[in-house]
């Protein structure tokens, strides 16, 4: 019995210890992560401390799940990113913000998912920011950086008809036709890169995304993917050509593809997961084995 | 897996209708470190190539490591807190802090002792009563700091650390008091005996000795649940007391852990309550300190402790509101 406790209390202490030498990396990747992401002031605060809170809970579950099978500053930042898109979507639903918005900040953030997101007219946007974010930006700063913002299909507008959108004083949004119409071009535009992914190996996939979706160097693509970064560069035209060979025999020009993707409107990844079956990912034992 | 599945983190994705399970984030960080051999590489790239949030998780871990883990020392690693690597924040740091202002610091750890009294009163184990007898009397009606310790020590005015001797003149008595109960004891040998030099190093300012005692009270042989929930309570007040002087947030952390562990074993335990209020407080989550406040003041006895736990509730509603 004094045995047991004695060891508890080891491991406790342990964990504790690991916790404490941990701490100051933990908060620095969860304050990189969260000022990446545009998170304000106050939701930067709510998420470092969330994440504190979730690896003590269970008396440092989070550490002892810990196996020792990669480094640990790679497992708590895997940790922690998911804990991120937990918190990103309570915060924001499965909502995915344009590139755009993420580069002009949280503002631009806010304004995005208030007009596409929630659907509301410019106005009913500005009131909101005024009312519930404190913004006391001018309404022309306000309007300058609705205009700046890629056109996106209106979800209310979509369900509820068209009217709504009329409001909005960005370019392209003040055509509701236009709006419409742009939501079946990308609706379609994602069918066909759905086909032409499909065909592609997995990895290719990922390459792919990371290089024309998320902008990422060849260099980081190389790190992460453990490729070798000088066969990387001439994979990544191969695939590309043959990429746009697919799309242009499909009727769709790379560079419309190019300027959905930066507004948001597609994304080079599949559909929705589709169910797998236990045997095509590895088990446990496998991956101990 | 089954760990990682157990984990918050780890959740079926992509397919609400219970398809497949994500990789946990271990799997992800083998995957990153190129742990995985090629036939698992393989499985996890089909499924991060078809996974929204897999995908997004290992390309963010990528960029993030990428830029900021290359030349900062890793995590865990040799770069502790600064309690453990820089002078100022080391025990010997804070030792020599506590000497220095020794007679707030007494003060401070004066108002624990009342605290431990509180304990006794909560839950008598008359082997510790008697050991701290002598702490709450010499507190009496004052705090020296914000958390609580059990025994029965009694509610009262929180003294400034520096101004403690001007508040109380009296304070040489609880440092009398508490280095008699130190040199009595000597090595502890008993849950009481740790509990109560804990409480005469924590009036002392010798916050780092006290959780180090603590700890090992909290992990050795217990008259029953009772004690286990009573030490857990004092070590996160300890942890607490530790994090005002010269310790790291980590420190209120550990406290809000020990607070709630002390809770699974006695839920109504006033200190505790007391203890996870204030920890919560400290890392920012206001709404969970206004519920913790609320059992606080359900739980509590005593009226002073009761009207304080009011007050501060009420002081932290306002706070959030005016945010």
């Amino acid at each position: 019995m004094d045995q047991t406790l004695a060891e508890a209390h080891t491991q406790r202490v342990g964990l504790e210890n690991l916790f404490v030498s941990s701490l100051p990396d933990i908060e620095r990747v969860s304050r990189y992560i969260a000022h990446r992401h545009r998170l304000s002031q106050d939701e930067t605060d709510d998420f470092c401390s969330e994440v504190n809170l979730a690896i003590i809970q269970g008396n440092y579950a989070v550490l002892s799940s810990f196996q020792g099978r990669s480094s640990l500053r790679t497992y708590l930042t895997t940790v922690i990113q998911r804990m991120f898109l937990d918190y990103r979507r309570r915060l924001w639903g499965k909502w995915r913000p344009s590139a755009e918005a993420q580069r002009r900040g949280p503002l631009a953030l806010r304004l995005e998912i208030l007009l596409y997101r929630e659907g509301l007219s410019f106005d009913e946007a500005l009131e909101t920011m005024r009312a519930n974010f404190a913004c006391d930006e001018s309404r022309e700063a306000l309007v300058e950086l609705a205009q700046g913002l890629p056109p996106r299909t209106n979800r209310r507008a979509m369900a509820e008809g068209v009217d709504d959108i009329g409001t909005v004083p960005a370019g392209e949004l003040a055509s509701p036709e236009a709006q419409l119409e742009g939501a079946n071009t990308s609706a379609r535009a994602q069918g066909l890169i759905d086909d032409v992914m499909t065909a592609l190996d997995p990895q290719d996939r990922i390459v792919l995304r990371m290089r024309f979706e998320d902008d990422i160097s060849v260099a980081d693509i190389a790190r992460t993917l453990r490729l070798d970064q000088k066969r990387l560069y001439r994979r990544i035209e191969e695939l590309l050509a043959g990429f746009r060979r697919s799309l242009g025999d499909r009727g769709l020009g790379w560079p419309e593809v190019v300027r959905m993707i930066e507004r948001g409107q597609c994304h080079l990844c599949l559909s929705p997961l589709a169910p797998e079956k236990a045997a095509d990912r590895p088990s446990e034992r496998e991956v101990q084995a | 897996m089954t760990n990682e599945r157990s984990l918050p983190q780890a959740r079926p994705e992509g397919n609400p209708a219970g398809g497949p399970v994500c990789p946990g984030p271990q799997m992800l960080a083998e995957y990153l470190d190129g742990k995985l051999d090629a036939t698992h590489r393989g499985r996890i790239e089909d499924h991060i190539s078809r996974c929204e949030d897999c995908y997004f998780v290992v390309k963010e871990t990528a960029v993030t490591l990428a830029e900021i883990g290359v030349d900062e020392p890793s995590l865990g690693g040799s770069d502790a807190p600064e309690r453990g690597a820089l002078p100022v924040g080391s025990p010997r740091h804070r030792r020599l802090l506590a000497i220095r202002s020794v007679l707030p610091m007494a003060a401070t750890l004066v108002v624990a002792a009342g605290s431990i009294a509180l304990w006794r009163q909560a839950h008598p184990t008359a082997a510790y009563a008697d050991a701290a007898k002598p702490l709450v009397e010499a507190v009496g009606p004052r705090r020296l700091f914000e958390p609580r310790l059990s025994g029965g020590f009694r509610f009262g005015p929180l003294l400034e650390p520096r101004r403690a001797l001007d508040q109380s003149p009296d304070i040489w008595a609880i440092v009398e008091a508490s280095e008699r109960v130190k040199k009595t004891i000597g090595v502890p040998r008993s849950t009481s005996e740790r509990g109560a030099l804990a409480a005469a190093q924590l009036l002392l300012g010798e916050a780092d000795e006290a959780v180090v005692v603590l700890q090992a009270a909290e992990a050795g042989p217990h008259d029953g649940q009772a004690d286990q929930a009573l030490l857990r309570s004092d070590l996160a007040a300890a942890y607490l007391v530790r994090a005002t002087r010269g310790g790291t947030s980590a420190d209120n952390l550990m406290a809000l852990n020990m607070s709630r562990q002390a809770l699974e074993i006695d839920p109504a335990r006033a200190e505790a309550l007391y203890n996870l209020a204030i920890a919560l407080e400290r890392v920012g989550r206001g709404a969970e300190a206004l519920e913790a406040w609320d059992r606080a003041i359900a739980s509590e006895r005593d009226p002073g402790w009761r009207e304080e736990a009011r007050r501060r509730r009420s002081d932290l509603s306002r706070e959030i509101s005016n945010r």
